[in-house]
């Protein structure tokens, strides 16, 4: 089921009271959620929620035993099976087909013809997403971080809807305490609610599908056809769509999730005003680089070992969250460029230390030059994401200095606002967004609704026709 | 008089981060401001009931997209067909319109039947040199191509479903790679539509504007992926898809649509739609070829191309990669299943290029067949 559908708003109205009629009874309320959580996981592929169920038992299992083992080498390995059931069914469906295509077009280009099986294994959505969480849970478990929850909450922490298919990436220790205490109904964060799903709406169905259908497909699909100016405008509005796509995804799941009761993490915070790469990722998909950092990164020896290993750490951390978004070289690629500078801003921050200088204050216009420098080389690294290949990748950069005296009727005044919407709405003040947030808190419940009505209609006037699906739904 | 009697300063408790919110990380929430979820539903229900009067026309054209015939939309257009009336007398959808002229939107379903005014073209051999003869009226069809030249190239026009938007780019490509053929304009896609349900989208009226617009040559006619449901005839009956009244209604479509792009000045070349990862609807898109098969069969200045076995599998089922001569798997579809990878687009359109040439014998159908045999014959099937 898709956010931004009458389906799914016909879905919320019956979910929403029935919810908070049900909260005060906990075993009830658990049932009904698994069971509306399902239907609407099932909406796309109803037998792939039996996929969801087997991972939700595995993990739960698991999670028991590994509490229940004392012996620390038992534990260990009963982790690993865990994880490594996880890491199979990730691997299953997202990778088969990849390995078996790279490993054959390997062996052809070395002149050795061998002929597998391509099963076409179709993706589930979100599958990238509840693995993830599952795999912090056991984990989570055996560092004696958490100690397991019943059937029942689990079920409901992997499977509750707003964040099932595209994340955020909600931790075991930050779900399961909320569905401890009951949830006041006298004091619910509607306002922000409200707020974070009009302004999520707002950047799906009007800018990012905008974005998508004037510019970045036509222009993606065909570089050679555009001219330079179409080309550079399709890399920056590409920036501007995958944020609004998905920071738009993530705002709907968090105010859904407030509506509901429920608190979810931040997942962006501007990310195109980094100052830097390292900051960026602070930014950007906060969920994921935090469970990549503390599953992967630390794991692997984070930066305790030297100054080699920590490169080593970064690269490989990059490169598996590069392909942990897709079964694609370009992935890899991506992850790789970003690995790279991050890679670079530790090697100067050492060297800094190594000098004894304090850390730089950067003045208004060192930000400015930091700022344009990062998110330049944040979208040379969107272009491998979006490219289907290296040749389109590299199709795109080959054009952007040719043609630029020709016409170019891609580069509409609606392009280069949406565009420039999309990029600039990260540097409004955080202060007027929460004055703007406070006014409209202070609405009567039905001048609240007035409002709101006005907004959706807009939204629906003014996106193009038809929802085309979250991009990460595809991860 | 009283002094104001001084309170010690309590001691200040020390920061404790919540879970959750340790440093560069915190969870949203507005300071523990808050509203009883009985007003923030009220707000709810009066923004639908706002936005759905305010809308009402568009989701009337929502509601009435649904499958034809099934229990879903008849009871989703009983709905909403009297909120669209009051919203209507209330002069509430006025706004939309408002939006909808100022952003230049056009593109509505058809109220009646669009292909009823389309005088169809006649089968050579059969009624295009005799008047009246079988119905038809005696037309005077547009000069066979010249042949094209770097300065006089053929102008080629992209139009359809979801799929000409995978499609068109690419094959702009491959064309413009001939040197002797150019966009003639962006491709023309508007998705989840097709020739089945006129009342959603008129794509006899679209063709016109993009024939006005564009003057195009040749006409891409790419569609078909979403006509595998009911259609309603213009006596009123509704068929389900795949019977016979349902095939006889569906070519009549065909048939005017590319009767129409012949008869504004174009070549028309009509591309069957491929099969899809969910095989139950395979046939359907198996019947669909075949009907635009029959229906360009003959008719002049129109070919047909065959979506479907190109894309084939052994099984005559659908596939995801093809392996090229050199041994190296493509991926020709792209993850949803329906769409077509670039590689996939351009071995499409070396397919209609091929056709185009060969079937009007243009002077460049040496290169471009060479090209596409080339082209095809690095394809091998799995």
């Amino acid at each position: 089921m898709l956010f931004p559908t009458v389906t799914f708003a016909l879905f919320f109205v019956v979910v929403l009271p029935l919810n908070w009629l049900l909260l005060p009874h906990r075993g009830r309320w658990s049932v009904f959620i698994i069971t509306a959580s399902y239907i609407f996981y099932g909406w796309w592929n109803p037998r792939f929620v039996l996929l969801l169920i087997a991972v939700t038992v595995w993990n739960q299992v698991m999670g028991l035993t590994i509490h229940r083992l004392e012996d620390q080498r038992l534990r260990k390995l009963a982790l690993a099976i865990a994880v490594g059931g996880n890491l199979g069914v990730l691997a299953y469906f997202k990778y088969t087909d990849f390995l078996l295509v790279s490993g054959e077009n390997l062996a052809s280009s070395v002149g050795i013809h061998v002929s597998s099986v391509i099963y076409q294994i179709t993706l589930p959505v979100g599958i990238s997403f509840f693995t993830f969480q599952a795999m912090s849970y056991i984990i989570d478990i055996y560092r004696g971080r958490i100690e397991p929850t019943s059937w029942l909450d689990f079920a409901v922490y992997q499977s509750f809807f707003p964040h099932l298919e595209a994340g955020p990436i909600v931790r075991a220790s930050e779900f399961l305490p909320q569905l401890r205490r009951r949830p006041d109904p006298r004091r619910v964060d509607a306002s922000l609610a409200f707020f974070l799903i009009m302004s999520g709406l707002f950047k799906k169905v009007v800018l990012s599908d905008l974005l998508s259908q004037r510019i970045v497909d036509p222009v993606f699909a065909a570089p050679s056809l555009h001219s330079g100016p179409e080309a550079l405008l399709a890399v920056y509005a590409y920036a501007a769509q995958i944020y609004c796509d998905f920071s738009g995804y993530t705002d709907i799941a968090i105010g859904l999730a407030l509506l509901l009761g429920f608190r979810f993490p931040q997942n962006f915070n501007s990310p195109y005003a980094a100052v830097s790469i390292q900051d960026f990722w602070r930014r950007w998909h906060m969920t994921l680089s935090r469970w990549l950092r503390d599953y992967l990164y630390i794991p692997l020896g984070g930066s305790r070992r030297g100054r080699l290993n920590t490169y080593r750490n970064l690269m490989l951390t990059m490169l598996l969250g590069g392909l942990w978004h897709g079964a694609s070289w370009t992935f890899v690629v991506w992850g790789a460029w970003h690995g790279s500078f991050l890679c670079l801003d530790h090697w100067r921050e050492e060297r800094r230390e190594a000098r004894g200088l304090p850390e730089p204050v950067l003045d208004r216009r060192a930000r400015i030059v930091r700022r344009f420098v990062t998110f330049n080389i944040v979208c040379v690294g969107w272009v491998f994401f979006r490219a289907t290949s290296f040749l389109n990748a590299w199709d795109v950069f080959k054009q952007i200095p040719q043609h630029w005296s020709g016409p170019s009727p891609l580069v509409t005044s609606s392009v280069l606002l949406a565009t420039f919407a999309g990029i600039a709405c990260q540097y409004i003040p955080a202060d007027w967004m929460e004055r703007l947030r406070t006014a409209f808190a202070g609405l009567s419940p039905a001048k609240m609704g007035l409002a709101l009505g006005i907004g959706l209609f807009l939204i629906d006037s003014l996106g193009p026709q038809g929802v085309s699906p979250f991009i990460y739904y595809a991860f | 008089m009283s002094t104001p009697t001084q309170t010690p300063p309590k001691p200040t408790p020390p920061k404790v981060r919540p879970p959750g919110r340790e440093r560069g990380y915190r969870t949203l929430d507005s300071g523990g401001r808050g509203m009883p979820i009985g007003h923030a539903m009220t707000a709810i229900l009066i923004a639908f009931a706002l936005a759905l009067l305010l809308d009402a026309h568009a989701m009337l054209s929502t509601a009435r997209s649904l499958p034809l015939g099934s229990t879903q939309r008849e009871i989703a257009v009983d709905v909403m067909t009297p909120i669209a009336d009051v919203a209507g007398a209330l002069r509430l959808t006025r706004p939309r319109e408002a939006v909808e002229s100022l952003l230049g939107r056009h593109g509505e379903g058809a109220a009646g039947d669009p292909f009823a005014g389309i005088k169809t073209i006649p089968r050579t051999g059969t009624a295009h040199t005799k008047a009246g003869a079988k119905g038809h009226e005696a037309i005077k069809l547009p000069a066979l191509l010249a042949a094209p030249t770097h300065t006089h190239p053929l102008r080629m026009l992209v139009i359809g479903d979801s799929l000409a938007g995978s499609f068109g780019y690419p094959f702009y490509t491959v064309a413009r790679a001939t040197h002797l053929m150019v966009p003639a304009g962006p491709v023309d896609f508007q998705i989840d539509t097709g020739l089945t349900r006129a009342d959603l989208y008129n794509w006899p009226a679209e063709i016109r504007r993009d024939m006005y617009h564009y003057h195009p040559n040749v006409l891409v006619v790419v569609m078909g992926l979403n006509d595998d449901q009911s259609i309603q005839a213009p006596n009123g009956q509704i068929y389900s898809f795949g019977t016979y009244p349902w095939q006889h209604e569906y070519e009549r479509r065909l048939i005017a649509t590319m009767s129409l792009g012949v008869r504004l000045g174009a070549t028309v070349v009509y591309v069957g739609p491929p099969p899809v990862r969910q095989e139950s609807r395979n046939w359907h898109y198996q019947t669909i070829n075949h009907l635009i098969r029959a229906a360009a069969l003959g008719r002049p200045h129109v070919v047909y191309v065959n979506g479907y076995q190109l894309f084939q599998n052994r099984h005559q089922g659908y596939r995801q990669y093809m392996r090229t001569k050199s041994g190296q798997l493509v991926q020709i579809r792209t993850d949803d299943g329906i769409h077509l990878q670039t590689a996939g687009s351009q071995l499409l359109a070396h397919r209609a290029i091929f056709q185009l040439g060969a079937v009007y014998r243009l002077p460049w159908s040496k290169g471009a067949q060479a090209q596409e045999r080339a082209t095809l014959a690095s394809y091998s099937s799995r």
